[in-house]
């Protein structure tokens, strides 16, 4: 691959499971790369993962996050979850529930998808493609996309130094799937939003999309999970951060002390089913406000800051 | 446990559309024809509005759909006629010959059984909500038709439509639908017909386009030329 490059490329041994693949433009060539992994919201393709992260979803937009990201020098992989059946292009992950809790998000979730082993071959397809920094992989995305990342962090942690879920939490985990990080520890930042309509803040049976009758973890449960995985205290420091953009949304920083790992939770007061400084994709009736309290910059300061040893 | 307001919307008329639109690169499961061929150098032209839904077991889904279609058929043969059918985002070609006619000679009791076979397919080009992909279809069937009167027939068809799924995101799916026909042909006037059909299939094998079951209903307006 060239410095500045996009391939859309396939999974061997996956139906229509692409992936696209951008290399930062000042790269060399031949230096490992720090790789991120965005991961789109149910019902969303490998397009709309970066999209949702654009101001007005303006995908030319150099705050967006595959741009921010590929700024700093990261390799970004949009990859797309299973298609629906008969819309191929609605696509979802498999990213837990199904017992007391909402099997989210729908179609991949329900039929059994095994996206675990469908990580390890993108992810072998991206190393057999570019040469990945192995202590530098990381892992977000919107809604579905922010728990297949959780559940990703809990059954590859030796994989990822750092995940930023958004709008989605620990549906895998919390539902009782495999969480054991067996010594290792991964950072989190969570972010969500404190009026999301589709994956409520504290939890229930609100959705948006698909709906099973069961309810969705709460990000209380999600946090508690990690604080305890990562070996933090249970003390924690809370801030509220100063107001970037005055429009009607706050961020209160929560961070956990004593971990082995980051973990901290970025509240947006205010906000909705969004990406900070992002797109309200569905018009803010449906899916709530979007916060500019943070930036993909910031969210890109975190991925620096989080190498595995 | 009772979900929201917000939830119990479902879809709203726009979100419906765009899946209908997004369904339409699923191939065609209709007929709106009968077993009574077209004489030699006859032309019937019809056009058809269908509505209906696809279930997928595994994914627990059920989605709506709705197409529209416009064909043009034309006897090439004393019991043969050939067709071709555009619908929404596909194309089809389809051959009809009759095997078995016993309808009177003033055509107002009868009796009759065709073979049809239909290919075709679609491909969408990855724009919009649209995936990017090739659908290839082949359909068989046999048709028996009774003729009630000089202007009714009643039509029941068993139909087998195997498909060839090709994403451009790699791999490829097929699927095996089983099913039947049923629908009535009206003749309005000397020319004009009106076809109210119902089709239920069931997938045999495979996952395309779903795996489990499609049912469309709709009607269609035709002409003889």
């Amino acid at each position: 691959m060239t410095a500045g490059s996009r391939h859309e490329c396939e999974v061997p041994g996956w139906l229509d499971r692409a992936f696209s693949l951008e290399v930062p433009a000042a790269w060399d060539g031949g230096s490992s790369l720090p790789v991120l992994f965005v991961f789109h919201g149910g019902g969303g393709n490998r397009q709309s993962a970066n999209r949702v992260s654009c101001p007005d979803g303006d995908t030319a937009a150099p705050a967006c996050l595959a741009a921010t990201a590929l700024a700093r020098g990261y390799a970004v992989v949009t990859p797309d979850g299973t298609g629906g059946r008969p819309l191929r292009d609605v696509r979802t992950w498999n990213a837990g529930g199904g017992r007391a809790l909402q099997c989210v998000s729908g179609p991949a979730c329900k039929s059994g998808v095994d996206d675990l082993r469908y990580f390890d071959d993108l992810l072998a397809q991206v190393a057999g493609t570019i040469p990945v920094d192995p202590r530098r992989v990381y892992a977000t995305g919107l809604s579905n996309g922010g728990a297949i990342s959780h559940r990703l962090a809990c059954q590859r942690p030796e994989q990822l130094a750092a995940i930023a879920p958004v709008g989605g939490a620990n549906e895998w985990a919390d539902d009782g799937g495999a969480c054991d990080l067996a010594g290792s520890a991964v950072a989190v930042r969570q972010l969500h939003g404190s009026a999301d309509p589709c994956w409520p803040y504290d939890g229930g049976t609100q959705t948006c999309l698909q709906d099973d009758g069961r309810p969705k973890t709460s990000v209380a449960t999600t946090m508690e999970g990690w604080r305890v995985r990562n070996r933090c205290s249970e003390a924690f420091t809370e801030r509220g951060a100063p107001v970037l953009v005055d429009d009607g949304t706050t961020l209160v920083i929560r961070t956990y002390t004593g971990c082995a790992a980051t973990t901290e939770l970025y509240t947006l007061q205010g906000g909705g089913h969004t990406w900070p400084s992002g797109w309200a994709y569905f018009g803010q009736a449906r899916v709530g406000k979007v916060s500019h309290q943070t930036s993909n910059a910031e969210l890109l300061d975190f991925f620096d800051a989080h190498v595995r040893p | 446990m009772r979900t929201s307001a917000r939830s119990r919307q479902g879809l709203r008329p726009r979100a419906l559309a765009s899946l209908a639109v997004a369904a339409a690169g699923c191939g065609s499961v209709t007929s709106y024809h009968s077993a009574e061929t077209l004489p030699r150098g006859r032309w019937h032209l019809q056009a058809a509005l269908s509505a209906g839904a696809y279930k997928d077991t595994p994914q627990q889904s059920q989605t709506p759909s709705a197409q529209l279609e416009l064909s043009a058929r034309v006897g090439v043969a004393s019991h043969t006629d050939l067709g071709v059918k555009l619908y929404t985002l596909g194309a089809e070609a389809s051959a009809r010959h009759r095997l078995f006619d016993g309808t009177d000679a003033g055509r107002r009791r009868g009796f009759a059984v065709a073979l049809t076979a239909a290919a075709g397919g679609v491909r969408t080009s990855g724009q919009g909500s649209l995936p990017e992909l090739d659908l290839l279809q082949a359909r068989a069937g046999v048709f028996a038709t009774f003729r009630r009167t000089s202007c009714l027939t009643f039509t029941v068809g068993a139909v087998t439509t195997g498909s060839l799924l090709v994403p451009a995101g790699g791999g490829h799916a097929t699927g095996l639908l089983g099913g039947g026909v049923v629908n009535l042909d009206w003749q309005l006037s000397q020319r004009w017909h009106l076809v109210p059909e119902l089709s239920i299939h069931r997938s045999l094998t495979g996952e395309v386009p779903v795996d489990g079951a499609v049912a469309q209903a709709g009607v269609a307006l035709g002409f003889d030329l």
